[in-house]
Order: C-alpha cells, then structure tokens, then sequence
C-alpha cells in the first residue's frame, strides 16, 4: 500500500512537472525587465508597480548567457537593457527585437522629442528598435591634474580637439612620471569604437562594403597598430602590468594619467573627494588638426524590447514611463549621461566648472556623432575576442605586430562568414 | 547459487520493485534537467546553428571535424589535462600528507582538522577573488609580503605570467576535501596491526609502506580518478584570474591568456561570447569523449594497483 502510494505521488510530481502549454493569464500581466539595478533601481520597480497593478514589473539581473538560452527556449525577457546600441543591427537582423516605430508615433511622451543624432543607433532601416536610456561621447578625455603637474606638463585645451599621435605621445610622456603610473587606457572593448571613429576621420571603413570582411587598407591597419603599439610599448597595461581594477576605477586611484570614458564618468569622479580641482577634461582627439571630427557613444546603453513579448503595448507603456518620467527625469539630474529627449537635457547639472565643461564638450561632440562601424553579421563581442587573442600572441612575441593584425583579420573574416550564414543571406 | 523458495523470489522482486520506485525520481530529473539538453547539444551540435540563427540545416559531423583540425582547442585540451594532472597530484599528495599529519594524536586536532578543512567550504568564486586580489600586482598580498622581506624589488604579475601557478594555489586552498577522504581512510586501519608491526620492531616508513599506504590504496585510487574529473572540469577560475582588467559582473566577457584557457572556458566562450553554439558543442562533446577515456584509462591502472580486503 506505501508502496503504491509513493509510486502514485512520483507520478503525480512527474506530471506536475509536464503539465505546460500555454495557460490563459488571468489577473495582471508581469513583464520581466532584464537589467542591472543600476539602470533599473528596485525603488521604480517598486514606484512602478504600485502605481501599476496590472502591469507588474520583476526586474532580473543582466546577463547575456541567460538571455541567450531564454531567446533559444522561446522565453526572451520582455524589456532588456543592451550595453552597446551599436549591436541593435545585429538584434533586429535576427528579428529579435520589437519595431517601435509606430509606438514613437503615437507617443505624445517622445514623438518629436527624440535626439536623434545622440539616439541613431537605436535607429536601424528606418525603424526604431528602443532608446539609449542615456548617452555619451565616449571618447572625450579625462585627466589627472596632479600628474600632468609631476610630468611639468600644459594642460590639453578644454575646446580645441589634440590629435591621436598628440594624444600618444602626452600618453607616454605621463607613464614616465611613476613606474606605478599608466599613460592612458583604453578601456575594455572600447579600442572598436575609438577606431571606427579614427577610420570616419580618415574617409575608411573597418570593413570591405558589405561588411564581409575587414578592410586590408594599410592606413586602416595601422589604426589597429596604434592599440597596440599603446600596450607593447607599456603605455597602458599589459601582462607584465596589467591594473588592479579597470580603467575608470584605476584613474581614480591615480594610476593613469587620461582615459577616454566620457560624459558618465564625471558623475562617477564625483564620488571622489575633491574631483572638480584633481580631474578636467578635453575632447576627443582628431586624425588631424583642424582635420574631420567624428566621436561615437558606443550605441549608448539602452533599451529594447523583445520581439518575443506576449504583451507588447504594455512593455512600451513601461518603456515610455522610464524614458519620459519619474526615471528618465532623475537620471537626467544625476548628470550620467545625455538624455535621449531633448526636454530632458536642460536638467544635467552644471553646479560647478568640471560638471559645465563635461557637459559643453559632450553637447558640442554630439553633434559629430556618427554610428559605430561594427558589421550586424558579428556582436561586439567577436571582435573583442578575437582583439584578445591576437594582442596576446603579439605582447608575448608570438607574432609580429602586422602577423597580430592578420591574425585578428582572420579571425574576424571567419565570424563575418559565420554570421552571414546565420542570417540565412 | 542458492535457489530462493517461492517467498524468496517474491521478497527479492518487492525489494527490486522499492529500489527503482526510489531511485525513480532521481532517474526523472536527471533525465529532464540533465540527459535531455545533454543529448540537444549533440543534436545542435550536428546542425550550423549559431545563437541566434534565423536558419538552421544539419551538417552531419562538420562541426567535429573543424575540431579536431583547430589548434587552439588541441591546445585548450592540452593545457586542461596539464592543470588536471598537476591539481590532482596536489590534492593527492597534499591531502594525504595532512592526513597523516592530523591523524597523530595531539593537542588541537579538531581544531587542526577544522582550519585545514574551512576554505574548502568558501564557494569557488569566492575563492577566486580572494586569490585575485592577493596576487594582484600593485595591491596583493604576496607582493607586499615579498617586497618588505626584500625578496623581490618590483612587483610580480603573477596572473599575467604565472597564470598556471596561480590557478594551481586554489588546488593547495581547497585540499580540505581530500584530506577528509584520507583521514576517513585512516579510520578503517585497524590499529593493532601498527601495534605489531611495531612490535616486530617496523619504522614509521616501513609501517607506512606495509600498512597504510596498501590500506589507503582503494581511497587514493578513488581521489585519484575524482580529482582528474572535477581538474578537466574547471570553469570559472581562469576568468577570475584572468589579468586582464574586470569590471562588475562581466567576468566572463574577456578570454583567459592561453595557458589557461581551459576546454570548459573555451566552450563557453565559443558559445555565449562568439555565439557558435553548434561548433561550442562539438568542442565540449569532445571533451567529454575525451575525460570518459582517460577516466577510463585511469581506472582500469590504479585497479590493478589498489589492495583489497576481499581479494586477499
């Protein structure tokens, strides 16, 4: 009789476990928002469900593999935080995302409210595929103060744009101060957008015209050269110095003299006591002087929406509310980025002069923004990846620095190819 | 064979039929949550898809034949058998070595037994920061430690060219667990026969050599075998010590350096950060091919070198 039962209760735990399908919902509709709580605080998750009972929001925390094999399973996030804009072709290529074209439209929230030069990446064919939930010109510079002083030398022009060899060359001159101090960094993945501007300034592209391959052009090789040149020549870290922490949290321990992190990264130095007297900026370095301006914002950090959501209009109502109010409104005051509407962007703050002049060369470098060169057959990652390996086997003398550039070339072209296939072209 | 009577075949078919009705649930999960998406990834692994293909068509055995042509996965394999061996000498002779030390008797051996046990219950990625920030070049412990006893004059950067050395420490931090294996080894000597073999006038060497060492053998056979399995599993420690900078939670965003680069880390790089799901699973049904032959290989040796009670 036990035995029966127990046999009885396996079953009934078995088929608990398959009953699925699809269950009609009744009550209010959740919609699962993927994002870090710092881009998506629990207190307007909390504000938004009060006010909200019938749309309810369950916030999980970003992350890529999660996200990978819930798209797989069909069961995607409904609204999901993208690091990079520059990888909306990519989603939307693979018809991942939700066109919110109609939706801008119809909104009396954002239609014709949209910086559309800071936003254009969130722009693809014509179609809106989300919002930068912020943006910056990521490759302004900031730097120490204190270690231009020790190096003995002027301060960069807080309007006029130095060049890229300029830029090397002060880089090199501020790592010599100190054995414990790097001249510049460059931060992460970063190299690729800093590139693809060097290459717009140089009328050159990354790749061959339909993005199959990588452009085998010498000047645009040389573009790759200087990363490197950056860390063989120990200008930034390498294996034999590599930082404690990451480029932005290394400046503000004052290892580095200049990085390139842009507007957001002064309301991070602002986290450190006395930063208006010890930090200061500069714009974006140009290929030549007085020569072509070109900065990017990496795509901005953002939001989309799913293509699999089951509840569309709700997700865009909720996107709408964190573009436009309550959160759109504080985080344009906290100084973390330019807000994607217009009528957002009076509130920055400008309290003192290290936050006005951050925010007089990111309103000035917004206007030469142009969208990141990275192919939709590959996500940023790939190149990253690839950039890893080859830098690698050139610091370790494995390869010479144009043997480091081919092997990043071939690399890449075998994951162009990779991604073509995967979108059936 | 003893023939069973009518009332033995029936109690025999009872205790079968109890047996499989409790394993049954174990059978059902790890047929659902394991065997299931096991048996998919060789299904994907057959087809070109990528992560997020729009159009997906059978290759047959591309992807494993690409495999087996690309260095850098013979090398990943390579450098995992290495730190495999390497960590499972550690966690051997290391573990048995504190075995034999905690098993004499002494003042403090609880407390001995606990510390030596204690960081084998931090969770491995715990471990990996801890570790990362006591090799860290500008700020870890050990250079400061080498640099004020006057042992070095500038930094080492342990994790960008010692990278294999550095994974290797987490094998000495977290021999408690073996250790454990061989104190409950020594638990089953029975103690008269070090008494004789004292008597008989046997040095600890010889006592070690003749009693403990072939008593033990089944236990270091099976840490053996255990270690080398879990050592071609490691993930998550080559990214945490990777040298490169990590900001927040993107661990696993930026490749190890080659050394240690391990086959699992390499799978799951080809899959989530290079989205070639088809070919990442090819990779790792390799590996697995792979681990299931030295395991093999493995077990049938230190059989024949393993004393048996039942045997003799």
């Amino acid at each position: 009789m036990k035995k029966l039962l127990v046999l009885f209760l396996l079953i009934a735990l078995t088929m608990s476990v398959w009953a699925g399908g699809d269950q009609e919902e009744a009550g209010p509709v959740s919609l699962r928002v993927m994002s870090p709580a710092s881009d998506f605080t629990d207190a307007w998750v909390e504000a938004w469900n009060s006010a909200n009972p019938n749309i309810q929001l369950v916030r999980e925390d970003q992350d890529q593999t999660k996200w990978i094999a819930d798209y797989i399973a069909g069961s995607s996030p409904d609204i999901i935080n993208l690091g990079s804009g520059a990888e909306i072709p990519y989603f939307a290529k693979r018809g991942m995302l939700l066109d919110l074209t109609d939706y801008f439209e119809a909104s009396d929230k954002l239609n014709g409210d949209i910086d559309e030069e800071g936003s254009g990446a969130y722009k693809f064919e014509d179609s809106w595929y989300g919002l930068p939930k912020d943006y910056n010109n990521v490759t302004a510079i900031t730097y120490n103060k204190d270690i231009f002083d020790r190096a003995g030398l002027a301060y960069p022009s807080a309007t006029e744009p130095m060049t890229y060899d300029e830029f090397y060359t002060l880089s090199a001159k501020l790592g010599a101060v100190d054995d414990s101090i790097i001249g510049t960094e460059v931060h992460g993945s970063w190299f690729l957008f800093i590139a693809s501007d060097m290459a717009y300034m140089i009328g050159k592209t990354l790749h061959n015209a339909d993005q199959t391959m990588m452009n085998n052009d010498p000047k645009v090789r040389d573009i790759w050269k200087y990363f490197l040149r950056l860390r063989k020549e120990g200008i930034s870290s390498n294996l034999e110095n590599p930082l404690s922490g990451w480029a932005g949290s290394a400046f503000q321990a004052g290892s580095i003299g200049m990085v390139q992190l842009g507007y957001w990264y002064g309301a991070s130095c602002a986290g450190v006591e006395g930063y208006e007297d010890m930090y200061a900026w500069a714009p974006a370095p140009v290929m030549e002087k007085g020569g072509l301006r070109v900065t990017n914002s990496l795509g901005a950090t953002g939001f989309i929406i799913s293509s699999q959501t089951k509840h569309p209009d709700q997700a865009f109502k909720v996107f709408e509310w964190y573009m436009a109010d309550e959160p759109g409104v504080e985080r344009a005051e906290t100084g973390w980025g330019i807000p994607p509407l217009k009528s957002l962007q009076p509130l920055l703050p400008v309290d003192n002069e290290f936050n006005k002049t951050r925010k007089a060369i990111a309103m000035e470098e917004v206007k030469y923004m142009k969208p990141p060169q990275t192919s939709w057959y590959v996500r940023n990652s790939v190149y990253a990846g690839n950039w890893t390996e080859a830098q690698r086997a050139y610091l370790n003398d494995e390869v010479t620095i144009d043997g480091a550039i081919d092997m990043f070339y071939k690399g890449m072209n075998e994951a162009l190819a990779l991604g073509k296939e995967e979108i059936g072209e | 064979m003893k023939r069973l009577g009518k009332t033995g075949n029936r109690i025999e078919r009872e205790k079968r039929k109890s047996f499989y009705i409790f394993i049954a649930l174990w059978i059902i999960g790890f047929a659902v949550f394991q065997l299931i998406p096991i048996l998919w990834g060789f299904k994907v692994s057959l087809t070109n898809q990528m992560a997020f293909s729009v159009k997906v068509k059978n290759v047959g055995f591309k992807n494993y034949q690409l495999a087996l042509k690309d260095p850098a996965v013979y090398y990943a394999i390579y450098t995992t058998l290495l730190y495999a061996f390497l960590n499972t000498a550690i966690q051997v002779s290391l573990g048995l070595l504190l075995a034999l030390l905690i098993d004499q008797k002494m003042k403090g051996q609880s407390f001995f037994r606990v510390m030596f046990y204690l960081p084998y219950v931090i969770p491995i990625v715990a471990t990996g920061w801890i570790l990362r920030v006591f090799f860290d070049k500008n700020v870890g412990t050990l250079n400061l430690l080498l640099l004020n006893l006057g042992m070095i004059k500038d930094g080492i950067s342990w994790m960008g060219e010692h990278g294999m050395f550095t994974i290797l420490t987490a094998g000495f931090w977290r021999v408690g667990w073996s250790m454990l294996i061989f104190i409950g080894g020594l638990s089953t000597i029975p103690r008269d026969l070090y008494d004789a073999a004292s008597v008989d006038g046997a040095g600890y060497l010889r006592r070690f050599k003749v009693i403990t060492l072939p008593f033990l053998s089944p236990f270091i056979a099976f840490q053996l075998v255990v270690s080398f399995i879990y050592g071609m599993q490691v993930f998550i420690l080559p990214y945490i010590l990777n040298p490169t900078a990590i900001r927040g939670a993107q661990v696993t965003l930026e490749a190890p350096p080659k050394e240690t680069f391990f086959i699992l880390s390499k799978g799951y790089d080809l899959i989530f950060n290079r989205g070639r799901l088809a070919y990442g699973f090819a990779v790792l049904w390799i590996t697995f091919v792979i681990v299931l032959i030295f395991s093999l290989i493995y077990t049938y040796l230190v059989k024949k070198a393993t004393y048996s009670e039942m045997e003799n």
